[in-house]
């Protein structure tokens, strides 16, 4: 299921020019992260300023994501994981989703408390109040999207496999 | 491992390795990695091999 035709390739060529494009897709999000991290130091914390990065960042993902779930082979990732890891990939994505609620909350927090307190205890007041408020929205809502978006995807692939294994016992 | 018996089937066949890469769709490196053993090739392209030599896959490719 290619999306153009292609004339027949050497194999060990396809296989060696596959392998150089993976590399080149990891360079090309480490630079793309190298980038978001130097503007945040440099220019400022403003979304605006990094929306090419995070657009490169999450439509890389975001089509990963739907090609291996449409192909079939998001499941057996999941599986090849669970096998080798001792934390399953649905529990690595709660906490993941509850890690980013973290640093999103702590980030408000800091920045309440450092550009809107006056003294010292009235920032303590500011990082608590909005760390907890923060915590509280952002978290389950990250932990919902990573959660759901996880067993969406893997029910997806699910299907497609077994639609594909139903093909095979029909031949 | 070298696969000296695809080189013997190749050359009775009278066929350099550039001439059986292209019946079988591949570059002559790539008959040359594996008649080095440097190159595992897929079934796909042993089913090919064998078919243009005329022999099995037992013939060219099980190690003994």
């Amino acid at each position: 299921m290619a999306l153009w035709n292609k004339k027949p390739a050497d194999e060990r060529v396809t296989t060696i020019q596959n392998k150089i494009y993976r590399e080149i897709y990891y360079l090309v999000m480490l630079i793309t992260l190298a980038s978001v991290v130097f503007k945040f130091i440099t220019i400022g914390t403003s979304l605006n300023v990094v929306l090419t990065e995070v657009l490169i960042l999450l439509g890389a993902s975001t089509y990963y994501l739907i090609r291996s779930t449409s192909l079939g082979i998001y499941s057996e990732e999941v599986e090849i994981h669970d096998t080798n890891s001792k934390i399953t990939r649905n529990k690595k994505n709660f906490y993941w989703g509850l890690a980013i609620g973290l640093a999103l909350a702590l980030s408000f927090a800091t920045n309440s408390a450092v550009n809107y307190a006056e003294g010292t205890q009235q920032a303590i007041h500011y990082f608590v109040l909005v760390f907890f408020v923060s915590l509280f929205i952002y978290a389950p809502f990250f932990i919902m999207f990573t959660v759901i978006t996880h067993n969406a995807a893997k029910k997806r692939s699910d299907q497609v496999n077994q639609k594909l294994l139903d093909e095979e016992e029909v031949k | 491992m070298k696969n000296v018996r695809l080189k013997i089937a190749r050359t009775e066949h009278d066929l350099s390795q550039a001439e059986l890469a292209k019946k079988v769709g591949v570059t002559r490196q790539t008959i040359g990695l594996i008649e080095a053993g440097k190159y595992n090739p897929t079934l796909q392209l042993c089913l090919s091999i064998c078919k243009t030599l005329n022999k099995t896959l037992d013939e060219l490719f099980w190690e003994e």
